[in-house]
């Protein structure tokens, strides 16, 4: 394809170091993987005083290799403190570098994403436009990233001061992970560098396609170091690799590869993304409610859009990743399951059904609001009251709890400990179905918004129309009928209904999307959208939005790391410092709401970092027609 | 009029039925009955 | 559609009225049955009704030139969900749930009324004309506004700080998480494998699939199969554990889960909170057969850390019973209720 010109072998020559700096980690680490059945050390030991150990999980034998599980005292040695809980400084240190890093890792996603779509979308305006938005995310998430970086480092220095016999065990297992995890940032941060720096030097033909592969390789990497990450998680709830004791068998892949690394590995990409989509949307929202001029308005508009779109898009597989990880979690304890579900931290679910609510309301609420900047949408502003009220009784009985919070008095008169009516709100069977009445209502608004200023001429538009009324009027018929349906039957036939609850939902939005993009090609179009002319209250929906993400993700969180109860590594290494507790629900919550808060304070300071350096942007950075933008194919 | 009619009894048609076999199949695979209730 | 419009109408008008009439203690909350075992979905259908009625009065309304501001509209509907939960509904529902119910409605309406920028006007426009009034009865309710928020900011205020007599809220762990295995008399069981011995078909062998098919029909207290009748003499087996375990049954636990099974036994309100409703949904039909054996052999002392704060008076039942008879007085318990014990697969 042309002349073999420098910046084509520069370039060629950038993506293959990174390439390179991306292997070297796994490649170096190569050796380390092969300690498996025979350890190289056997010859150092004489060969009597071998010791062989029972991996707890994998139940294979390896020969022990590391020191047992510190037994921990209650004391300056093991537990050094302020005159402050430990814990909580921990907590925050830590919450914040989780934060900071599932956005910095979101945003490289979302900007391959549209990038991509700049790339191969036909129309040059807005390809430029949607080149022109990837490089906006990725220059916000550069500041990020020196700050995830930072509150990275305050998180392992926390770790040291105040946990040194745990995290020294920690380390001592993860020693050669420990290392590549900080080769691989080198490789990431590289590979950030050119990809943003070598943006507007990279922007046409061969050299295009070299940056997005760049983009490619920057995922792998954050996705890789992510894996790292997760791995010690998984090891302090699941730990496998090591004996009865503590003591570490060799097998370092044992190690990494724990019962529960996996599923938190998905449910956590797909977290990130909805959570990053969640953040981006609320930076625009900010900018739209700042703007002062219309074609702001309209630029801002669109990003809002656009990210709220992806973060709902990967919200949606978010509750399998979810639901995998708790069947991993009952599968590897079933002690552990019922803690988190049926006992101690049950009513933690309550609030994260609560939160999940708020999403899903507010995507719905954004979107009605959306059908306003679009003329032809008039007709269904009529049914959007009885929208409302499918998602307020989904909802109501969605949030409904099993065991009541309620005073001696109000007990008596209920006359036990549950309702007789809605104490059968407080069980799965109907809880599954106000949740998925929930979604199908929210795809609904979303086919109601792509076809809202648009009139199908195809062919067969009324038997279409037709067919999607009832389409979505058997899915509810469905989804409610398998929730009553559930009574009457035993409880393990009842936990398989799930399955074809959300198989109905899963069909609503992948037919109906598909189906309704079919009957609108071509179709007549009753006016553009007008980017811009939204309301302000849309503009809070997704501010809403991202807060409750944010909370949700705290949330989460604190429930992952509560399981564990009084152990710093389950049933391995136990915790022996004062706050081997539970924390109250209350408690728990003002430390989220803590952390939420400054989360967005300090992410306020970094986006204002951003438009520090924004002032020497380009003057063309918006493209297009101000006020009004062409219409994306196939979607807005 | 009449068509509309014709329309959404195929339409009633194939969601049914659709909406069934999803039921009974996303049952049948995870080893569990679907008709458990009616099968008494 | 006016048609239909007028009959939504006067459903609306029914219905209201006798709510109104359940808020006065005019009429009693059970005038409208909630029917046994469709309560949850027939509260479902009520509001809905009561929405189609709403509807179909202030079509009504506007047609005769009396339209309810959308404004009204909103509060009014509000304040129906508020009363519909607290004078309809019984037995009562505790605060905590009426108060998310109630939030999640207001926000419910909001979404309502604001939906489009019209809609929104229009609800705005009462708020307005207080706020903006120069003269007349709209100025002097803001005056009258100024003083009354306040005081009841201050009055609130007062009672949410103002000490109670009442006991204070228990959030009690229902069900906590079993050990892994528990030992009685002796011998330890492993909670997760151990299986009742008397669930078993004429062959001898566990078999829940066979035992399911002898149980009571749920709700209704006849005999699914015919000749699954525990009282005949000639039985073996399952059957006749069953019988045993009633007579158990009725020798020491009758006394406080009741003649029923539901918890209404003669003992039953001298405690609190009082014995199991083994008829509930909520309690041995979610549970494993296991996790009963544990919390009958243990009793309310047995109880892990996570059930604080212990309050059952359950007797450890292995200081008076035997292993055999606890499995049977299980089966029973199962058997009576109509319920299956959940199974791992």
């Amino acid at each position: 394809m042309g002349l073999v010109t420098r910046k084509k072998v520069f370039s060629i020559m950038a993506l293959c170091a990174m390439v390179g700096l991306l292997l070297f980690p796994v490649i170096v680490s190569l050796p380390s993987l092969a300690i498996g059945a025979d350890a190289p050390d056997a010859a150092k030991k004489e060969e009597a005083k071998v010791e062989k150990g029972r991996d707890v999980y994998y139940k294979t034998e390896g020969i022990v290799v590391g020191a047992p599980a510190p037994k921990t005292v209650d004391g300056p040695r093991d537990y050094p403190r302020y005159n402050f809980e430990s814990r909580v400084l921990l907590w925050f240190a830590n919450q914040q570098h989780l934060y900071y890093g599932s956005f910095v890792l979101a945003v490289p996603i979302f900007c391959m994403v549209v990038e991509f779509m700049g790339v191969v979308t036909k129309d040059k305006a807005l390809a430029k436009r949607y080149d022109q938005l990837a490089y906006d995310f990725i220059k916000i998430s550069l500041t990020a990233y020196s700050l995830t970086a930072v509150l990275g480092g305050i998180l392992i220095f926390t770790f040291l001061t105040l946990y040194p016999a745990f995290f020294g065990y920690l380390s001592s297992i993860f020693r050669p992970v420990m290392h590549i995890y900080a080769l691989m940032f080198v490789a990431e941060s590289g590979t950030l560098y050119i990809y943003y720096y070598g943006w507007d030097k990279m922007k046409e033909g061969f050299l295009k396609w070299i940056h997005l592969s760049m983009s490619v390789i920057l995922n792998i990497i954050g996705t890789l170091l992510m894996f790292l990450a997760n791995s010690w998680i998984g090891f302090m709830m699941s730990p496998a690799g090591v004996d009865e004791q503590g003591r570490f068998l060799g097998n370092i892949w044992h190690v990494l590869h724990t019962a529960l690394w996996n599923p938190l590995n998905l449910h956590r990409i797909l977290g990130n993304m909805a959570f990053g989509g969640g953040v981006v949307a609320a930076y625009a929202a900010y900018k739209f409610l700042a703007s002062k001029t219309d074609e702001d308005r309209a630029h801002y508009d669109w990003m809002g859009y656009i990210a709220m779109a992806l973060g709902v898009a990967f919200l949606i597989p978010l509750p399998f990743a979810g639901y995998w990880l708790m069947r991993e979690v009952y599968a590897y304890r079933q002690q552990m399951g019922i803690t988190l579900m049926g006992g101690l931290l049950a009513w933690l679910f309550i609030i994260q059904a609560t939160m999940i609510g708020i999403l899903f309301l507010s995507t719905n609420y954004y979107l009605w609001q959306a059908m306003g900047r679009m003329r032809g949408a008039e007709k269904y502003q009529r049914y959007i009251k009885y929208l409302v009220f499918i998602l307020a009784c989904g909802y109501l009985v969605f949030i409904t709890p099993h065991t009541m919070v309620m005073t001696p008095a109000e007990l008596k008169a209920m006359g036990g400990q549950q309702h007789p009516v809605l104490g059968n709100y407080g069980v799965m069977s109907a809880k599954n179905g106000g949740i998925n009445v929930i979604i199908t209502t929210t795809v609904l608004s979303f086919v109601w918004y792509m076809r809202g200023n648009k009139v199908s001429t195809v062919s067969w538009s009324k038997f279409g129309n037709i067919f999607m009324g009832c389409f979505f009027f058997f899915a509810y018929i469905n989804i409610i009928g398998l929730a009553i349906y559930g009574y009457y039957i035993p409880a393990n036939v009842r936990v398989g209904l799930s399955v074809p609850q959300v198989a109905t939902t899963l069909s609503c939005l992948f037919f109906m999307f598909a189906l309704n993009s079919v009957m609108m090609k071509g179709a007549k179009q009753m006016g553009p959208i007008e980017w811009g002319k939204i309301s302000a209250r849309s503009q809070y929906a997704l501010i809403m939005l991202a807060t409750a993400f944010t909370w949700m993700m705290g949330l989460m969180g604190y429930i992952r790391s509560s399981v564990r109860l009084f152990w710093h590594v389950n049933e391995i290494m136990r915790d022996n410092s004062p706050w081997a507790y539970t924390h109250t629900v209350g408690f728990a919550a003002n430390m989220i709401s803590f952390n939420v808060l400054f989360f967005w304070i300090s992410i306020l300071f970094v986006f204002w970092l951003g438009s520090l350096a924004a002032k020497k942007a380009p003057v063309d950075a918006k493209a297009g027609v101000p006020g009004s933008a062409p219409q994306p194919a196939g979607s807005h | 009029m009449g068509q509309n009619i014709l329309y959404g009894i195929i339409s009633v048609a194939i969601c049914v039925g659709y909406f069934l076999m999803v039921d009974h199949f996303l049952m049948d695979m995870q080893g569990l009955d679907f008709w458990y209730m009616f099968r008494k | 559609m006016k048609a239909l419009m007028s009959v939504g109408a006067l459903v609306g008008a029914i219905a209201l009225l006798l709510l109104v009439g359940m808020i006065l203690d005019v009429v009693p909350s059970n005038t409208v049955r909630l029917v046994e075992g469709y309560m949850p979905i027939q509260m479902l259908l009520e509001v809905a009704c009561f929405v189609a009625g709403f509807t179909g009065l202030s079509y009504m309304l506007s047609s005769m030139g009396m339209a309810v501001p959308r404004f009204w509209q909103g509060i009014g509907f509000w304040a129906f969900v508020l009363l519909y939960l607290k004078f309809r509904v019984y037995p009562p529902i505790p605060f905590s749930v009426r108060a998310m119910y109630g939030t999640v409605s207001l926000v419910a309406v909001f979404m309502w009324v604001s939906a489009n920028e019209d809609d929104w006007k229009k609800f705005k426009q009462p708020i307005m004309n207080v706020l903006d009034a120069q003269s007349g009865a709209n100025k002097m309710l803001r005056y009258a506004y100024l003083v009354l928020i306040p005081v009841l900011v201050g009055f609130t205020s007062f009672n949410a700080m103002k000490p109670k007599s009442e006991e204070p809220i228990e959030l009690r762990t229902v069900h906590p998480a079993p050990p892994a295995s528990t030992k009685v008399h002796g011998k330890t069981y492993t909670l997760q494998t151990s299986q009742n011995p008397y669930r078993v078909n004429p062959e001898g062998k566990f078999d829940q699939e066979y035992s399911n098919k002898l149980i009571v029909e749920q709700g209704m207290g006849r005999l699914m199969a015919p000749n699954a009748n525990p009282w005949d003499e000639k039985n073996q087996g399952y059957l006749k554990y069953v019988k045993e375990g009633g007579e158990i049954f009725f020798q020491n636990c009758h006394f406080c889960h009741g003649d029923n099974l539901n918890g209404r036994g003669l003992h039953a309100f001298a405690f609190n909170p009082i014995p199991a409703n083994f008829t509930d949904p909520g309690t041995i039909a979610q549970l494993q057969e296991t996790f009963i054996f544990w919390r009958v052999a243990k009793g309310g002392i047995g109880l892990p850390n996570e059930g604080f704060p212990w309050a059952s008076v359950m007797p450890p039942w292995e200081q008076h019973l035997t292993v055999d008879e606890i499995w049977k007085v299980i089966l029973f318990e199962y058997w009576h209720t109509g319920y299956y014990p959940r199974t791992w697969d």
